[in-house]
């Protein structure tokens, strides 16, 4: 057995779960009659399993193709969570996700803190979407939650990101705009990004101005959620922060403030309300018409929402904002539609009259609604 | 010669800029600018693939001719683009 094939465990004849190409290679060619055969078995499956995944990242980009429905997105089997070691692959390599370090049968803690954190992370949010929300995972059906830590950029360097690629979590190490290794550790930005693969499953929203916005607010309600419920914060006594402690530049709070947008860091662009929406052009260098900017609009509505319901930010207007994600938006809603429909389904689920006026009035101080 | 970078997504999402001018460069770094500078070329609006893909616009902007924008996202950035930009990023003599 070659030394190296501790990575992935024994699998039959002999090889490993996880063997590198090259040695599948080899042995394909001078191993033995069993070597040879698992070896190409395992090679089919590997050149099968990256150009599916190819395949599948071309077709979750276009919008028209449903890939859940074409079986190209992975379904339930009772939302394991895995991470994976990808020693510097690049993001979007078709090698990720990498080397199993912990699951769910394996869980934390192991010797790479970023691992435990991306574990800890997916597990929260998980148990969070399950406990509160009710729902079975991103897909609703309990897809397992894979994540990569130790992401690299395309050139080998420190990658400043974490992201769901519409199949998987992907985490670098940061160091330049992010504090290295801080990226696993915020609880609500792994709820953030994972939570728009819940969208990617619900509501779809279009990835621009309006639209898009809302679909990064949503991301941003649920991860603060998140964390106020790991750490038992309220609603009042919540700092509605995103992403505190992360950035390097001197003097930033966080990437973002729901409750006071365009306080986060010096510079900071979010408006919290329409008469300082920023009209921006539809294109990278206008951020898809402002989505991470006017996010700050829904933001704040549903941080003043949550306060003056009262109580945990889950117990009404996290529902209620749950739900108008899930069942009420279409793909191309804007915040009007978004306003309107949070008043139904906060009517709906909780009759009388006061849920509803509560989330009225934070439209209405947002400027949405008149 | 300037060429500046605007780049979106990632977790922080709002818009950052970086610029180079040559001429506050030596003449080594300024020859690099122009040669790595030629990567650039107009193309058609990219998509993201994800949320927290980063988006990068890239504009040269030469000392005699029109200027030339072109964006990209991180799946769509040519490896000679990539270190165009890393150059503007990284280069202690950024301007404003």
């Amino acid at each position: 057995m070659p030394s190296h094939c501790h990575r992935g465990g024994p699998a039959g004849n002999g090889l490993c779960c996880i063997a590198p190409p090259y040695l599948l290679e080899q042995l394909a060619e001078s191993g033995d009659e069993n070597q040879q055969k698992a070896a190409e078995r395992a090679l089919a499956s590997l050149s099968v399993v990256r150009a599916r995944r190819a395949v599948t990242a071309q077709l979750i980009a276009d919008p028209k193709v449903d890939v859940k429905a074409l079986g190209l997105v992975a379904q339930g089997t009772g939302s394991a969570i895995k991470v994976y070691d990808a020693h510097g692959l690049p993001f979007n390599s078709f090698e990720l996700p990498g080397n199993l370090l912990l699951s769910t049968d394996n869980p934390p803690p192991g010797p790479d803190t970023q691992a435990n954190q991306a574990f800890d992370g997916a597990r929260a949010t998980l148990e969070f979407y399950s406990e509160i929300l009710n729902r079975d995972g991103i897909d609703g059906k309990g897809m397992d939650v894979i994540s990569s830590v130790h992401v690299s950029d395309q050139q080998g360097n420190p990658w400043e990101n974490a992201a769901w690629i519409s199949t998987q979590m992907v985490y670098g190490e940061g160091g330049h705009i992010f504090k290295s290794g801080s990226l696993t550790s915020a609880l609500d930005v792994i709820g953030h990004e994972l939570t728009h693969g819940v969208t990617q499953f619900t509501a779809a929203l279009e990835y621009r101005s309006q639209s898009g916005a809302l679909n990064e607010s949503m991301s941003d309600v649920v991860g603060s959620m998140i964390k106020q419920f790991v750490g038992k914060e309220t609603a009042a006594t919540a700092d509605w922060l995103i992403g505190e402690g992360l950035l390097l530049k001197p003097g930033s709070k966080a990437l973002r403030s729901m409750l006071e947008p365009g306080t986060a860091y010096d510079g900071d662009p979010q408006p919290g309300k329409m008469n300082d929406y920023h009209e921006l052009p539809e294109t990278e260098a206008g951020d898809n018409g402002g989505v991470h900017i006017n996010s700050g609009i829904p933001n704040r509505a549903f941080a003043l929402a949550a306060i003056k319901l009262g109580g945990n930010s889950w117990d009404e207007a996290g529902r209620i904002w749950y739900k108008t994600l899930t069942e009420k938006l279409r793909p191309d809603a804007q915040f009007a539609d978004a306003a309107k429909a949070t008043l139904e389904v906060a009517e709906e689920l909780f009759p009388g009259g006061r849920a509803s006026a509560a989330v009225e009035e934070a439209w209405k101080e947002v400027e949405v609604l008149p | 010669m300037r060429v500046s970078v605007t780049q979106t997504g990632g977790p922080l999402g709002v818009p950052m800029r970086f610029a180079l001018d040559s001429t506050n460069l030596s003449e080594q770094d300024a020859a690099d600018l122009v040669q790595r500078s030629g990567a650039v070329a107009p193309a058609p609006e990219p998509k993201r693939s994800y949320p927290a893909e980063y988006g990068y616009t890239v504009r040269v902007e030469p000392d005699d001719g029109p200027p030339v924008e072109a964006s990209y996202t991180d799946g769509t950035m040519p490896a000679d683009v990539r270190g165009l930009v890393r150059l503007v990023q990284e280069h202690p003599r950024q301007t404003p």
